[in-house]
């Protein structure tokens, strides 16, 4: 059973068919790429699926559950994380602190709990804190818990998404150019904290347009380009595939 | 360590409370209890005021709005209808929590400045509604006459710092609860809290609503203590004096604050000697401490304890960071 179907997703931008009639659908341990050259709307995608903007159409079906009509911080909850591509963190906050507050999530989900956990007693923190220490160690933050998020570097500041993304506990895990603007080490450090995701049971969804990188740890890959999926398939068959020459290089190129 | 650190603040509690229970029967002074008594009132408020500013991040121009709500209901209950006080004044915190949720579907459309300007227009309508609705708030009049609850100011003065203590601690509680987390989360970057699964909207109504009923019991200790209720007390200027009080106390401390209104409370009353000069001097001493102490009082009271510790450590951490959990 597939983890995340998408079904005819679109979106109009006034005059600009943002995002036309795109399906596809996230397997279980799988790491599915969604590729595309700039403002083909791989984003908005991401925006769509997790009801960041409101969709025109299309269906969302998470873990067998149709989400379609729900509020982002729902989404959140039924299992689906998330990150920004322009690395947003709580920058004033602590690396620690970044992470607590994403797992609030699954401490109050819904309002009654909010009012209810309120006054719970500070003790239920510091269980909380034990859990975003192993978090931590887990995307190699270990030693980093209490500097300030926006003092870090790009690269760290990387992983601190990822670990963001990660509390609250999602099934599936999209994540928007995790590799953007990072040098090759840092490249390799995130490219090996995605599989090890993977390795946990996690569904990743990558947007990226570095190409090279994506192939590596991609198991399915779907091209976008004009705001519609052009080609889905292994990462060999997209290699070879013409239309997605076309789309990168142009089409004199493959001529 | 922090056990030590513990028992450190218990014992300040403690010789502060004690000092707060002696101080009446020494100091005869009926204007010194007085002041003290609005100064914890002040206090109040600023709490109120902090645990929206502060903690979530929005700051509302509309807060003398609803201390106005929470005085005039229970005014008009207790000399109109003759309801019990402690009654009347629940009567009125009630009204303003309700009034903060059904304003909330609009103002929390809107953000940064425009929030503000959104509630602030909300404290003019209040004002306006108090000046004019003379059936109810008796108008320009106000309502006059009420009863002092506890017979004498000396009563008044400790169910005010009783209140203010109850307030500080369950506030505190609240910021210190996961809840609190997710008010920070808030204010740090709403898009991503949102995409970390907080119920935003929720959660800010939440703040919003309980700042409001601090608000309210704020608002009618004032004018029990003053025993009339007048629509000139509660205009956009104390809105702005609770703003500016919570931000040289140092925004998110709350404990800054509150002691911030004792200081400026005490020092506007000392300028009162010279009339003209008045908020001249106070205008300066604002701008200074907003220019050199940022983080307001608060603020520089970490960082001094944050410079000291690095001293110590001689050349250990270049940058010193504050940390917010220092103040427990």
């Amino acid at each position: 059973m597939s983890l995340l179907t998408v079904q005819n997703l679109s979106k109009r931008f006034g005059g600009l068919q943002a995002v036309d009639d795109v399906s596809f659908s996230v397997e279980e341990n799988q790491i599915f790429g969604i590729i595309g050259p700039n403002g083909a709307g791989k984003s908005t995608i991401f925006n769509l699926v997790t009801a960041n903007i409101p969709r025109d159409s299309g269906t969302v079906i998470l873990i067998g559950k149709d989400v379609s009509r729900y509020k982002t911080h729902q989404i959140v909850l039924a299992g689906m994380g998330r990150t920004f591509q322009d690395a947003k963190l709580f920058s004033g906050s602590t690396v620690l602190d970044n992470v607590l507050s994403a797992g609030f999530c699954r401490l109050a989900g819904n309002f009654a709990s909010i009012v209810l956990k309120s006054y719970a007693r500070p003790s239920i923190l510091s269980r909380e804190k034990e859990k975003a220490m192993e978090l931590l160690e887990f995307v190699g933050l270990k030693g980093y818990e209490y500097f300030i998020a926006g003092n870090m570097d790009h690269g760290h500041q990387g992983l601190l998404q990822l670990g963001i993304s990660l509390a609250t506990q999602p099934k599936v895990l999209m994540l928007d150019e995790p590799l953007r603007g990072m040098n090759p080490t840092e490249k390799d450090v995130v490219t090996d904290l995605i599989l090890k995701i993977r390795d946990t049971g996690i569904a990743v969804v990558i947007i990226e347009h570095d190409v090279r990188s994506i192939m590596k740890v991609c198991d399915q890959i779907a091209v976008v380009n004009y705001g519609k999926k052009i080609a889905e398939g292994d990462p060999r068959q997209i290699r070879d595939n013409p239309e997605v020459i076309e789309a990168y290089l142009g089409a004199e190129e493959v001529a | 360590m922090s056990r030590r650190k513990t028992l450190y603040g218990l014992g300040a509690v403690i010789v502060l409370v004690a000092f707060l229970m002696v101080m009446p029967t020494f100091l005869k002074n009926a204007f010194y209890i007085q002041l003290f008594t609005t100064s914890a009132i002040m206090a109040i408020a600023v709490i109120g005021m902090d645990l929206l500013f502060g903690y979530v991040g929005y700051v509302s121009f509309g807060q003398a709005g609803f201390m106005a709500i929470g005085a005039y209901t229970p005014a008009f209950l207790v000399s109109k209808v003759g309801v019990n006080f402690a009654l009347a004044v629940l009567c009125g915190i009630l009204l303003s929590g309700l009034m903060a949720y059904l304003i909330s579907f609009a103002t929390f459309r809107l953000t940064g400045i425009y929030f503000a300007i959104g509630t602030m227009a909300f404290g003019q309508l209040v004002w306006v509604a108090c000046y004019n609705w003379t059936d109810v708030t008796g108008g320009v009049y106000g309502i006059v006459g009420l009863p002092n609850p506890f017979g004498g100011l000396t009563g008044y003065y400790y169910f005010a710092f009783l209140m203010l203590f109850v307030m500080l601690f369950l506030v505190r509680r609240l910021v210190k609860s996961p809840v609190g987390e997710a008010f920070v989360a808030v204010r740090g970057n709403e898009r991503l809290a949102e995409s970390a699964g907080i119920a935003t909207l929720k959660t800010k109504r939440f703040a919003f609503v309980l700042s409001a009923m601090i608000m309210a019991l704020a608002g009618a200790m004032f004018v029990f203590l003053w025993t009339f209720a007048s629509s000139g007390s509660f205009t956009l200027s104390l809105s702005l004096e609770v703003l500016v009080i919570n931000i040289i106390g140092g925004v998110g401390t709350l404990i800054g604050p509150a002691i911030a209104a004792f200081v400026l409370n005490f020092v506007m009353q000392y300028l009162a000697t010279v009339p003209a000069l008045r908020l001249i001097i106070y205008g300066v001493l604002l701008m200074l401490i907003v220019m050199f102490l940022p983080g307001g009082l608060a603020g520089t009271y970490l960082r001094a304890l944050a410079w000291i510790k690095a001293r110590r450590q001689k050349g250990g951490q270049a940058g010193v960071s504050i940390d917010s959990t220092e103040l427990e």
